[in-house]
């Protein structure tokens, strides 16, 4: 019993410190400092998009994806037209985080619409096209 | 075993008073709206340097994400207004809150103004200096639950060794860095750090992911 109870303040001390400090929720992996470089350097998409699957591969990996994040390397995905995995971590996103649901759903609407349209053939990334071509999608989503 | 006990509690006790920062009269707006979610809108720039807001944005999931925060993807968010035509984060702050968190699905909106974000420079030393105001308001209410601000300043120690001559070279040389190119964004982080949880203070409250604390 007092075992038990001495156990169980040990670990309450234990689970309070790390609250505290040193250890965080979730697995971040530099997310705020490539998002950073991304605004310095806005011209380095690409450098950006893998700094991004970096970090969305290496947190899940862990099991510990930041909140937003799957839907962050969603939205690049879909911005460089690649529909049907920006789909996928959309939906990602809001079975992860209820909260992100509504617009999620929003953002699934789009690039599945998208995927519809009988469009001309996919822009590659980073193509002049592909910057253009999204207003009218996001604003879909805004309705 | 039995005092150990006891003073293992008592360790966690003062733990816990450590951790515990709220001061009930200036949260109760923000306990009473307990948003789940927080949509963090494009910072406004009230300094004369143009690249602050962004630098500011990219500072801001962390600190809310890890007080227990569902946290709307920052980037996505920014691109999102962009797309519709609302480029003007000045714009996105005197809109309505209530329609503005509906477009995303979000309890409450983070509305922060750049106030400081320069470097005086002096002969041997400059003062960089990041300050900013921070307000949440409610999706339902369109009402401010919390507000904040902090201002933090760096200048760069000039006693490296034992003055004369050598310290005076130093400190010429540290001024030329920072001149070169000031680091704001440490001073970015501490003042959200100082803003969003301040020891004991004004702080917001933790969100519903927050590690629960028993008593």
């Amino acid at each position: 019993m007092k075992t038990a109870l001495a156990c169980l303040s040990s670990a309450i001390c234990v689970s309070m410190l790390a609250g505290c400090g040193g250890h965080t929720l979730y697995e971040w992996r530099g997310y705020d400092s490539k998002l950073y470089e991304h605004y310095k350097n806005p011209a380095e998409q690409a450098k950006f998009h893998e700094d991004m699957k970096e970090v969305v591969m290496r947190a899940e990996a862990e099991g510990r994806v930041p909140p937003g994040i799957y839907a962050e390397y969603g939205f690049l995905l879909l911005e460089e037209g690649n529909r049907a995995a920006a789909v996928q971590y959309f939906q990602k996103e809001a079975a992860r985080w209820p909260e992100s649901r509504v617009l999620m759903e929003k953002l699934i609407a789009v690039a599945e619409n998208r995927v519809k349209k009988p469009a001309g053939p996919a822009q590659p990334a980073g193509a002049p096209g592909a910057a253009t071509a999204q207003p009218a999608g996001s604003q879909e989503a805004m309705r | 075993m039995k005092r150990f006990a006891l003073f293992v509690s008592l360790l966690g006790a003062i733990i816990l008073s450590s951790c515990a920062h709220e001061e009930p009269s200036r949260q109760e707006k923000f306990l009473a709206a307990a948003p789940r979610s927080i949509l963090v809108v494009p910072v406004v720039n009230k300094s004369v340097d143009v690249t602050a807001a962004d630098y500011m944005l990219s500072t801001v999931s962390f600190p809310l994400a890890e007080h227990g925060f569902y946290v709307f993807p920052v980037n996505l968010v920014k691109r999102m207004l962009e797309d519709d035509g609302l480029a003007d984060s000045s714009l996105v702050h005197s809109s309505s809150t209530t329609k503005l968190a509906a477009l995303f699905g979000a309890d409450a909106v983070l509305y922060i103004t750049i106030e400081r974000w320069d470097a005086k420079y002096a002969v041997i030393s400059t003062t960089v200096t990041v300050g900013a105001s921070y307000e949440i308001r409610d999706a339902k209410t369109n009402s401010v639950i919390w507000k904040n601000k902090a201002e933090v300043t760096y200048q760069p120690n000039n006693n490296s060794g034992g003055g004369g001559i050598g310290s005076l070279v130093s400190a010429v040389v540290s001024a030329a860095v920072a001149k070169a190119a000031p680091d704001y964004m440490p001073l970015a982080r501490q003042a959200n750090n100082q803003a969003l949880h301040p020891y004991p203070g004004n702080g917001i409250p933790p969100g519903p992911y927050a590690p629960k604390v028993e008593k």
